[in-house]
This record gives C-alpha cells, structure tokens and sequence, in this order.
C-alpha cells in the first residue's frame, strides 16, 4: 500500500509537472514574423568602409582605400522602388599607405582633388532582384557626372545604442576611370578600378 | 604613356608644328616687310604646338557646354583660353590705353577661368574679387616683362631666354606633383626650341607682339594650374616667375653690350632663380623616404 502510495504521488508530480511544462510552452510567444525594413538612415562613418584595387603594371593589384564617408539610405523594403541612396565621398581622404603617392593621387594627374572634392553617388532608381539589390544612379567622380548601375546586398540588421535600426550593406563594382576622365599612366596603371563598398547605416 | 612616345607627341610633333608655321610667318614678314604679318602667325604657332600637344598627350579637353556632362578643369581652360587668344594676342599687343584695358579683361577672363573651382567655392565674395584683381595684375606684369624681353633685340635673345623659363618651368612642375603639368610645359618650352633654331638661322626673327603674348598667357595659366591644383610650392612659383626680371638686367643696364654679350648675361642671371628653384624641388625629392613609382 504504501508503494502504491509513492508510486501515485510520483506519477502525480510528473502529470504537474508535464502539465506545467505544456501550459509554459503554449504561453511562450510565436516567433516575431518578418517585418520589412522602412526608414531613412544615416551612413555610419566609423563602421563602413570604401576600397579600391587597381592593377600596377599588369602584375599585381595595389590597393587602396578612402578614409571618409557620409550619405542617406532611404530604404523600404516592402516597396524597393521608395528607396534611394546618396553617397558622398571627400577625395581628399584617399590613402594608399604612401604619403608621396597620396599626394600625387590628389593632383591634376589623377583626383584633381582641389578642384574636384568630393565623389558622390546618387541613385535615381533602386530594385530588387531576389536578395540582390540594385541602385541605377549617376556617379559624380572627377568633374564628370555618368550613369552606373550598382549591385548590393543587405548584410544584415540589428539594434544600434538608442534602440535605433542598424542595417548593413555590401557592393563590389567595377568602373572604367578613363570613363571620367581619369587617363594619365595608361601602361603603368590598369584602367580598371575594382572598388568594395561596405556601408553600416542607422535609423534616423 | 612611355617616354618615347611623350617625346614623340609632346617635344617633336609641337616643336615641328611650331616651327613650319614660325617659318611661314617669318617669310611673310620678310616679304611684305610688315612686321605684323610675323606677328600674327606667331601667336598661332605657340598656340596650334601647345593644341597639339595637349591633343596627342592628354586628349580632348572636357567640353565647357552646358549640356556636357564633363566639367573642364584647370588645365582644359588653358587650352581652351589659348585658342581665341591666339587671334587676339597680336591685336592687343599694340601699345595704348584701350588695348592695356582689353588686356586686363582678358587677364581677368583667364583667371576667372581657370580658377573657376576656387571662386565657386573658396573665394566668395570680397575675397574673390581681391584674388582676382591680383593674379590679373600679376598676368599683365609678366605679359609685360616677356613683352619686353621678345622685343629688346632680334636674333636668339628673346626665343632662348623665353625657352629658358618654360623648361624651367616644366622641369619644375614635372618634379613637384604634376606630371601633365610638367609635360605641357616642355610642350611649350619645345615650340620656343624651333623658334630658337629659326633664330639662329634666321637673326632678324622675333616673338614679339603675339608669339611672347600667347608665352605669357600659357605660361602664367600653367602655372596657377600648377600652384592652386597640383602642389608646387610658392616660393620655386616665384623664383621662376622672378627670371625674367633677372634676364631683363643686362638689356636695361648695359645698352652698349653686344647682342651676343647680353644674351650670355641673361641666360646666366635667370638661370639663377630657375636653378635654385628646380634644385630645391630636386633635393626635395631626394630626400624623400617614402618612395613609390608607377
């Protein structure tokens, strides 16, 4: 009898605690369903990140990078063609990890940095093509504005100091610099520049 | 652009250029015996070596339309100064009040331009019309001093002492951050070089009236080219532009030399300001540890 009584009690406590267990689990709240992105963010300079490569004598690639950064993302995610994107860039902040060579990046032979300070990218036009995005827009580089389409894709989100939203964005294009007037050094330098964008924006 | 090919488009093809038509212009000059035949192919020489040049080393300048989707720089406003300017030099040589004011509008025009970036961005205001006032001045004093040195004696003074300053200036700027502007340079420096053969050749040669006037215009625009945008230093800007005061010393002091003595004597003392500028920016050079090449 008295088995059968601890045996009973046993049996008790374990219905209880299935019982709890269940009405814990069904009180749990259903994974958040996914929200589509909608704001207007700022580009965060000390978290983003613009280099290039370009080919030195047909050899190697020497690589470089632009130091300073600032721009707009207004991105909606539930209606892609709302979004734009402006970019700019002060050519002044080039580094190539040679002080003569940024200095003569920076002349009339190349940047034409003081007459032509800054680089933008402005899009007139942004969709999306399965997880690809992609920005129509014109590129503002070396006193000569073109048109140039740009791939990206958004890297991920999550939640800056304030509460604020953090996304963050990668491109890698190709441009052509005698497209902008760029053609001092043709044997010694490819035409080619391969740049790598890598922006962190936070909501506004 | 190896070098065989800079000295291909840059030095021969101007230099060529310059000296067919600095020799039509000569001959017309001798036959007519009007001195502004001479001239006004003079101005056109330097010019069509300078397009030339320019053309075949760098390409066609961005155009200035408003519709282009190119902005002109610095350097494309040279060359796009130096073609109307070509037809004017001559006309405005002439001495009197009217053609010293068309000067200065045009002096002023030529800053304007080829600074246009720094008056729409940094020079506003007061400030701009100070900067402009200035380097205007200092356009119609070098006008003037090369002016006077193209015009002080017939014969190779003028060609050699003019070509002294633009290679000068070339060799400068080429060391001192810009190579396009060291070879535009020496793309003027070479079109003074056939005017230095046909002066030997040839003694009753002169360039003054337009060719020293299209000089001046080019290389006073190259060189704020050279000193707003690329980053050759003040002071070697104006060493060489002090060279023609020191080349004008033995025609003004010593009237009695010989042609020949004061040539000697003014390419020896503008050497001095030239040499100590371009020395400057050689040791410069050499000094520098962070070396790179293309």
């Amino acid at each position: 009898m008295k088995t059968l009584l601890i045996a009973s009690s046993l049996l008790l406590a374990g219905s209880l605690s299935l019982a709890t267990f269940n009405s814990a689990q069904a009180k749990a709240p259903a994974a958040a369903p996914i929200v589509p992105v909608v704001g207007s963010f700022a580009v965060d300079a000390g978290h983003s990140s613009v280099l290039f490569k370009i080919k030195h004598k047909n050899t190697a690639y020497s690589y470089g990078r632009f130091n300073e950064i600032s721009g707009t993302v207004d991105f909606n995610e539930a209606d892609p063609a709302k979004s734009s994107v402006t970019v700019k860039i002060p050519t002044g902040s080039v580094d190539t990890n040679s002080k003569k060579r940024d200095e003569h990046l920076l002349g009339p032979d190349f940047l034409d940095a003081k007459q032509f300070p800054e680089l933008k990218f402005t899009s007139t036009e942004v969709s999306k093509l399965g997880d690809t995005w992609r920005a129509k827009g014109s590129l503002d580089f070396h006193g000569t504005r073109k048109s140039i389409t740009i791939d990206f894709e958004k890297t991920g989100e999550s939640e800056g100091r304030g509460g604020s939203k953090v996304l963050g964005f990668h491109s890698q294009f190709t441009i052509d610099r005698t497209d902008w007037g760029i053609t001092y050094g043709p044997g010694a330098l490819g035409n080619d520049i391969d740049v790598t964008v890598s922006l962190e924006v936070a909501g506004q | 652009m190896d070098p065989i090919q800079i000295l291909l488009n840059g030095v021969l093809a101007p230099a060529v250029a310059a000296g067919l038509l600095f020799a039509i212009g000569w001959k017309a000059w001798r036959k007519t015996g009007d001195e502004a035949d001479g001239r006004w192919i003079g101005s056109l020489a330097v010019a069509a070596a300078f397009a030339l040049g320019f053309l075949l080393m760098l390409g066609t300048p961005a155009s200035f339309l408003p519709d282009s989707e190119h902005t002109p720089t610095g350097l494309d406003w040279v060359l796009w100064c130096s073609l109307p300017c070509a037809l004017l030099a001559p006309f405005l040589a002439r001495p009197g009040i009217p053609f010293q004011l068309l000067r200065m509008v045009l002096g002023a025009g030529l800053v304007r331009l080829v600074l246009s970036s720094q008056f729409e961005s940094t020079w506003v205001g007061q400030a701009g019309l100070n900067w402009l006032a200035g380097l205007t001045a200092l356009f119609l004093v070098l006008w003037t001093l090369l002016e006077r040195l193209a015009s002080a004696r017939s014969g190779l003074h003028g060609p050699i002492v003019l070509w002294l300053f633009a290679a000068g200036f070339a060799i400068l700027a080429g060391l001192t951050g810009s190579a396009k502007i060291g070879q535009l340079g020496g793309t003027l420096a070479a079109a003074l070089g056939a005017a230095v053969v046909i002066a030997w050749r040839k003694p009753g040669f002169q360039l003054a009236g337009g060719a020293a006037a299209m000089v001046s215009l080019l290389l006073f625009s190259l060189g704020l080219n050279a000193y707003f945008y690329s980053y050759t230093p003040a002071i070697d800007i104006l060493l060489i532009a002090s060279a023609p005061l020191f080349a004008l010393m033995p025609v003004l002091l010593h009237k009695h030399w010989s042609v020949t003595k004061k040539t000697i004597a003014s390419l020896a003392l503008s050497s001095l300001p030239i040499g100590i500028a371009i020395g400057r920016a050689v040791v410069e050079l050499l000094n520098e540890v962070d070396e790179y090449d293309y």
